[in-house]
């Protein structure tokens, strides 16, 4: 049952992965070109597969750069979160003692914030942007790896593997990279997954607040935006969006889940 | 033999508890390894034998209150003897593995599951000997060959769960004694074993030692195993060497009470199948190391008490003839009988 949540999710990605980066240079529009003849086509009409918006603009041309972005922002925010997380729980893990009070205290006083206020704070400092984005998102979300590599680090610290390596000569890096860290990539990948997942919302959150990707540049966030002047007689305009992101983080979520299970099999009994 | 290679005196392991009193482990253990030489350290569980060997390799849990004193002077090829317990970590490091390895009791989990096998025993030769994966790889499976395992080229790509507990000790040894250290020291290492793999395991390492010259701390409760391995025996009891004597001597005429009745403990297929008697056990247990006894701490225990001489002052470890070391302030009358 579960490996069919993740192939279901595994799919529903890759598909949209594909269509991200291949549809875009296929289709006869770019998703700046401004058409004021052709304004609010409803989908299916004509060329225009999905319509156009407010300005004439093709919709699914727009649609799929701007979930590619997403998609690209996740990723690399997930990298970065896992990286800071991966040091930090690793080091905590690891040496425990003062180290550890102090890292796992950091983390949770950033956990105390409600993330989206958090992140719209961070937002407001920085300059508009992409990269922004990629970095306030990776600072709201490397606790929770920060958290599991931590508590794995500990539960594995101990045993006697370890301290073998350590009898050989082992330095604590190596330790550290080359017997702890390849013990939990399964852990690991499981909550990387869910974080690309919780990336692109939060992508979506604060670029349709206007603090994200910046107009004209197509973006979910920003797409959600513009339709709501228009969703009485236009709705495809925010339902449309509004799709693709669902499609993009459940397929993720249904990823991570699945695989939760196949790194930790006595979770999956339980639930 | 050239004086030992391995001179521990006055070793003390002392574990602070949050709150509670502190644990002394070891106290004051003195013994000498000497070059190419099998030293047996034999004892109950809580001796404080394992714990020797962990202090001597810097392994014991840093920090937690963890009070090691005394000396281990480690002399290594033509230098120098170092004290091991003096040493600043990286010069520890550049040890251990190489000059001084170990073997652990249960090879189950002893190997890293993820890793290779190759992977595991280049790493050690990468560290020390500044290979390159290449050449490390290629000297991974010449030791795997050496320790009498058939396809080592294969078993080099092989992860430990695929390999039996016996074959993963050989795979320990071959780690242990890729850099061919002076010293190995083996903490039961045939105790999780099968007793038919325990003999090929201990012929192995009696093979290797001929071969690579080699001395042994040899970490055991298993009596039968001392005979057939070690040149001289330890015997720890209650964080203290008892009695410190050549394998030989020790096994024929024992002079401390405890080395006697721990030495008959030893099923024979004579006494059992002969007599149908139950096997001779040592009444009482070994004394919490928060509360050990006043005087000698086996007092409670020994069959020769005498009030007010055995439970007085604790008796210093004492030379009985040459090279025979014995703790018992009656071990004179004793012996006589």
């Amino acid at each position: 049952m579960k490996i069919r949540t993740a192939s279901t999710g595994m799919v529903m990605v890759v598909v949209l992965a594909f269509a991200c980066v291949v549809l875009p240079l296929l289709l006869p529009f770019d998703p700046l070109e401004i058409d004021l003849h052709h304004r609010f086509l409803p989908p299916l009409s004509g060329s225009h597969v999905l319509g156009t918006d407010e300005i004439g603009r093709d919709t699914l041309v727009r649609l799929l750069v701007g979930a590619r972005t997403s998609l690209l922002i996740g990723l690399s925010a997930m990298a970065l979160s896992t990286l800071t997380g991966c040091l930090t729980g690793g080091l905590t893990g690891f040496y425990g003692g003062w180290t550890r009070r102090v890292l796992m205290r950091i983390v949770d006083s950033v956990l105390c914030f409600p993330t989206i206020f958090l992140l719209l704070t961070l937002a407001s400092f920085g300059q508009p942007g992409a990269l922004t984005i990629v970095g306030i998102v990776s600072l709201v979300a490397w606790m929770e790896v920060s958290r599991v590599v931590d508590g794995q680090v500990r539960a594995l610290r101990g045993r006697e593997f370890v301290v073998a390596v350590e009898a050989m000569g082992a330095s604590a890096a190596h330790m550290l990279l080359r017997e702890l860290l390849p013990n939990i990539t399964g852990a690991i990948i499981v909550v990387s997954t869910l974080n690309v997942a919780r990336a692109i919302l939060m992508e979506a959150y604060v670029s349709y607040l206007g603090n994200g990707i910046q107009p004209p540049q197509p973006s979910l966030g920003a797409m959600l935006n513009d339709a709501q002047e228009y969703l009485r007689p236009d709705p495809w305009l925010a339902i449309l969006p509004g799709l693709v992101i669902a499609v993009a983080v459940i397929g993720l979520n249904f990823i991570g889940d699945g695989l939760r299970v196949a790194v930790d099999p006595r979770q999956g009994r339980r639930a | 033999m050239s004086g030992p290679i391995l001179s521990v005196r006055k070793l003390a392991v002392t574990f602070a508890q949050g709150g509670g009193p502190d644990i002394p482990a070891v106290e004051g253990a003195s013994f000498d390894v000497g070059a190419g030489e099998t030293v047996a350290i034999v004892g109950e569980s809580s001796s404080g034998k394992s714990v020797t060997a962990m202090a001597l390799l810097g392994l014991l849990p840093a920090g937690a209150g963890t009070v090691v004193s005394g000396q281990a002077l480690f002399r290594r090829d033509g230098e120098n003897a170092v004290d091991l317990l003096a040493l600043p970590d990286r010069a520890m490091r550049a040890i251990r593995g190489r000059d001084i390895s170990m073997v652990f009791q249960d090879p189950m989990t002893s190997l890293n599951p993820v890793l290779t096998i190759g992977e595991q025993i280049a790493e050690v030769l990468m560290t020390h000997d500044g290979l390159t994966r290449r050449q490390a790889q290629a000297m991974a499976i010449e030791m795997l060959a050496r320790v009498g395992l058939r396809d080592p080229g294969q078993i080099v790509a092989h992860y430990p769960g695929q390999l039996s507990g016996g074959m993963r000790q050989r795979v320990m040894i071959a780690i242990a004694l890729a850099c061919r250290p002076r010293l190995l020291i083996a903490d039961e290492p045939t105790t999780a074993l099968d007793v038919t793999v325990q003999a090929q395991i201990l012929a192995l390492l009696r093979g290797l030692q001929a071969e690579m010259g080699m001395a042994i701390i040899f970490i055991t409760h298993n009596i039968g195993v001392v005979a057939q391995v070690a040149d001289r025996i330890v015997v720890m009891y209650s964080g203290q060497v008892v009695e410190n004597a050549p394998v030989r001597d020790a096994l024929d005429s024992p002079l401390m009470p405890y080395s006697r009745v721990l030495f008959r403990t030893v099923p024979t297929y004579d006494a059992v199948l002969a007599r149908r008697q139950r096997l001779p056990t040592i009444p009482g247990h070994v004394p919490d190391p928060r509360h050990r006894p006043q005087g000698c701490t086996f007092h409670p225990r020994c069959a020769h008490f005498r009030p007010g001489v055995c439970d007085g002052f604790r008796p210093s470890l004492e030379s009985a003839r040459s090279g025979h070391e014995v703790r018992c302030v009656r071990w004179e009358e004793i012996a006589r009988g």
